[in-house]
């Protein structure tokens, strides 16, 4: 599951947000230098990207070549007679190629799956927050199954049954993940629905839908945005899991899920199959809660007490 | 009392919704008996195939096929085990109390630890202990499950030897899963108390009652956490969920013979019967446990409940 | 003054409906606006005042349908607004908009001024390129005293009469015919609702403008209407000219109103005689029996609390809804 669904309590009492996102984008750069952690974040977050983008360039080995001979190599730093930088594992293959490579996945995996629901997600939560009625109360349904309902599980169910694959995964965790969104987007379309500024619009005639897209969403991009970059490291930790449970994408792509599922069959014997992907997992993850966390507090603080 | 009913239709409108969520998982790629038979129907012919098919009731239309499996489940019927050779539904209920034991000892072991470490932050703000505390539940947060999972079996399992790797069977064999499925609770309470107790220090009426003259501790204790313990409340009854969920991954790792692990190894073995039968049991626990906090808490706090 | 008629209002409802229970049935309903009806002739300022909650904001919005009318009629220029289709409706939006109340939430925060002002523009087709809105907003707001370099800024770098004078400029961008001002001065400093009613006299004698001007405050009213109405509980009390109102109230309701003002002359503020309301104003979901004022009015008889007083021509274009005016 995503291990950081946001569950926001009681959203329907937050305020609207009256923080201007274009005035304060000009200024995200300096103040976010300004915080050791977020700087910090931002330089792993680019060191990964980087690895994403370049890997078959900055890769020493392949990481899809099995060298039998080569299995269960032991780190360079241990064995003087390795030219293997993070070792092998158990069928040969480079592990930092495959480290360097699991980057796409997990950002690949990360950024469309966020993508598919936030449009989702903001959509319907666009429409249940201004027209309310049924649409509303068949969304309010739908997010009750689905806080009821482990994502993980779902997500687990849906792709035991389609088969693994990196298509279906981002699919299955873009549409399983809309709903936070939804939630956010709805309590927030609903407290400023009723501002002088709509009926502004209103009464100056605009149609309906320049007032949700134009009017509306611009007010609220600060949560969303704010969900966005927490779901991009559920979704990496989501993607890890299934790999992990052998669901997810197919055990022969450098996957930082699939390296730790096979570093645990040889766990007594070689620990540095696992140790690397756990901790580019870690980091990773790490980063991006840092940052979001810090994009919160920068973005809007009341928000603390939703996400 | 209208509230207590529509509290209870929503939580049966929750089960109708992952019963429908469960039933139509098999029809995803269109053709149910395909994914029941798997590779075996490579083996079959044309005629096996169909036989199988009619005999299933997968020829009926989806609507009826949906009826009657919502009739047999209410009546505990999930379908027949392949690889279990028993009722689905009794493959999972057997399971049920090792999972049980697990989430109740994480749930326990969270409160235990998270309450506390918060309660310490919130009255050291930005003192080394809140620093420490704060960015250890940061990094809870962050660590997958399933990869701390693996740290401790490296440390206590294979590096240290002081618990057994997977199994089950004495307390030793619980630590680890305990620990692992109750590191990501542990840093959400940890957080939620922490700004929920901050929170309330600013509030009015503990400034009045610091200016009564009254001792920290009772200021602590009686006013501020007395109030903010009521967010964590609405918390847990999530947790209920994510536990269950999180036991998915934990119990696979350590071999933990819970309903989690029979899921995932029923996907493995394209047993679905079993897959719905977990999947069902799971969200109806979690629907009744949610709805006893739901409940527990509208008694608790009389603000809730009234109005829609 | 002209002689016709610009917006016919015709026992005008406005129910809110109040849900409850299990299934959200209506169990009752908040009769904000409870039939009210009045002409505003063109070039003419109706001022429109009560107590908070009497329903004055929902009249202003239902007359130009924001909200769908429960009940009656309004017309405008002829047309029965009800009658339009959404479409028809938007497009009559164009002769008729709204000042409204709160300078700080009626501007959207994520827009610059330039954009708020030209919207209506293109919304209604009123420009066909870029620089044609550019020159129309200039002039907008060179209109309404403001600096024409501010175009580019976001509302809140601005102050409350600055914003007030952007929210009076996007409803002048359309050039209507009638614009409800609800409570456009409300929210200001007293030294800045100067100004700003200066300015919107100014504009409807340049422009040919008719106003419902929509306010507590009866001194500002009297300053800009030509005639005025008194609205309490949803019903209309009392509508006449604004010299008639103000020196012969028939209604006790406004006589009370017009006793809470100060006089700005300390002998004649020491004599003034105050007539204190008591209790509070009844729930508009369940108004009283009778006379609606009949709780709290000074004269009411047994006849107030059983008949609901007709409202009717007491004078020469005079009305008032009292048995005894």
């Amino acid at each position: 599951m995503s291990l950081l669904d946001t569950e926001p309590k009681d959203v329907a009492a937050l305020p609207a947000v009256p923080a201007t996102l274009r005035t304060k984008r000009r200024q995200l750069l300096s103040r976010l230098l300004k915080s050791k952690a977020a700087t910090i974040s931002v330089i792993i977050l680019l060191i990964v990207v980087v690895a994403a983008i370049a890997a078959p360039w900055l890769s020493p080995h392949d990481p899809f070549a099995n060298k039998l001979i080569q299995r269960l190599k032991p780190p360079m730093f241990s064995n003087s007679s390795g030219i293997y930088l993070l070792g092998t594992d158990s069928l040969g293959r480079d592990i930092f190629s495959r480290i360097i490579y699991g980057a796409r996945v997990s950002l690949t995996v990360g950024v469309s799956a966020v993508a598919i629901s936030g449009v989702i997600g903001v959509l319907i939560g666009l429409l249940s927050g201004y027209f309310g009625g049924k649409v509303d109360d068949v969304f309010m349904r739908i997010c009750d199954v689905q806080l009821s309902f482990p994502t993980i599980l779902l997500a687990l169910t849906i792709m035991a049954v389609l088969g693994s694959g990196l298509d279906k995964l981002i699919l299955v965790l873009g549409l399983t993940g809309w709903v936070p969104y939804g939630r956010i987007v709805r309590s927030q379309v609903m407290s400023i629905k009723n501002d002088e500024f709509v009926l502004a619009a209103r009464a100056a005639g605009e149609r309906q839908w320049r007032i949700l897209f134009q009017q509306i969403l611009p007010n609220i991009w600060s949560p969303v945005i704010v969900i966005g970059s927490f779901t991009i490291a559920s979704n990496i930790v989501s993607e890890a899991s299934l790999s992990f449970l052998g669901v997810g994408v197919p055990p022969s792509v450098p996957s930082w899920g699939t390296m730790l599922a096979d570093g645990r069959e040889y766990i007594g014997v070689a620990d540095w199959l696992t140790i690397p992907a756990g901790v580019a997992i870690s980091l990773t993850v790490l980063a991006i809660n840092i940052l979001g966390d810090w994009l919160r507090d920068y973005l809007d603080p009341r928000l603390k007490n939703i996400l | 009392m209208s509230y207590v009913i529509r509290r209870v239709l929503q939580s049966v409108v929750v089960v109708f919704g992952v019963s429908i969520v469960a039933f139509f998982m098999l029809f995803m790629t269109g053709d149910p008996t395909e994914i029941i038979l798997g590779d075996g129907a490579d083996h079959m012919t044309v005629q096996q195939i169909e036989e199988f098919r009619v005999k299933m009731g997968f020829d009926r239309p989806w609507y009826i096929q949906y009826a009657s499996f919502v009739g047999n489940a209410v009546r505990g019927d999930f379908g027949y085990s392949f690889t279990r050779h028993q009722p689905a539904f009794q493959v999972i209920i057997e399971k049920m109390p090792a999972t049980i034991q697990l989430a109740s000892i994480a749930f326990v072991l969270s409160l235990l630890i998270s309450i506390p470490l918060g309660v310490l932050s919130a009255i050291n703000p930005h003192k080394p202990i809140d620093r420490i505390s704060t960015f250890v539940a940061l990094l809870g947060q962050s660590i997958p499950s399933f990869w701390l999972s693996i740290l401790l079996m490296l440390l206590f399992g294979v590096k240290l030897k002081w618990l057994p790797i997977s199994g089950s069977g004495t307390w030793q064999h619980l630590v680890m899963p305990a620990i692992a499925l109750a590191a990501f609770p542990i840093a959400r309470n940890m957080r939620l108390t922490r700004s929920s107790m901050l929170d309330f220090m600013q509030k009015d009426f503990v400034r009045t009652a610091r200016a009564k003259g009254i001792s920290e501790y009772r200021v602590v204790t009686s006013h501020v956490l007395r109030n903010s313990l009521l967010p964590i409340v609405t918390a847990i009854g999530l947790e209920a969920g994510f536990l269950l969920g999180g036991s998915v991954i934990i119990e696979t790792i350590f071999g933990w013979p819970g309903v989690g692990r029979e899921i995932v190894q029923a996907i493995g073995s394209k047993d679905f019967y079993v897959v719905q039968a977990g999947v069902i049991t799971l969200a109806l626990i979690f629907a009744v446990v949610n709805l006893i906090i739901d409940l527990a808490y509208s008694w608790i706090d009389p603000r809730i409940g009234f109005g829609s | 003054m002209s002689e016709e008629v610009l917006v016919q209002v015709k026992d005008l409802k406005m129910h809110f409906p109040i849900r409850a229970g299990l299934f959200n049935r209506t169990v009752g309903a908040v009769k904000a606006v409870d039939g009210i009806s009045f002409d505003i002739m063109k070039g003419e300022t109706l001022g429109l005042v009560g107590e908070s909650g009497c329903g004055k904001t929902t009249a202003g919005r239902a007359i130009l349908h924001l909200y769908r009318p429960t009940g009656g009629e309004v017309s405008f220029k002829g047309t029965d607004l009800a009658k339009e289709s959404p479409e028809g409706l938007r497009r009559t939006r164009r002769h008729m908009q709204m000042i409204f109340q709160d300078p700080y939430a009626s501007l959207n925060p994520q827009m610059r001024v330039g954009e708020i002002i030209g919207r209506p523009l293109r919304v209604h087709g009123l420009v066909k390129s870029a620089p044609e809105e550019k020159d129309r907003v200039t002039e907008l707001m060179q209109q309404v005293g403001l600096n024409v370099s501010y175009r580019d800024r976001f509302p809140h770098e601005f102050s409350g009469g600055q914003r007030q004078r952007i929210g009076i400029a996007r409803a002048l961008a359309t050039s209507p015919d009638f614009i409800v001002c609800d409570e456009a001065i409300s929210a200001l400093d007293v030294s800045i609702q100067a100004q700003i009613i200066n300015l919107l006299e100014q504009l409807r004698d340049e422009l040919g403008l008719t106003y419902l001007f929509i306010a507590h405050d009866l001194s500002m009213v009297r300053y800009i209407s030509t005639r005025v109405g008194v609205m309490y509980l949803g019903k209309m009390m009392e509508l006449a000219s604004s010299d008639a109102l103000y020196e012969e109230p028939r209604h006790p309701y406004t006589r009370a109103l017009l006793s809470a003002i100060p006089i700005p002359d300390p002998p004649l503020e020491r004599q003034r005689q105050r007539m204190l309301l008591e209790g509070d104003l009844p729930s508009p979901a369940n108004p009283p029996k009778g006379c609606r004022f009949s709780t709290r009015c000074p004269m009411a008889t047994d006849l107030c609390r059983a008949v609901e007083p007709e409202f009717r021509e007491v004078a020469t274009r005079h009305w008032a809804a009292c048995h005894f005016a």
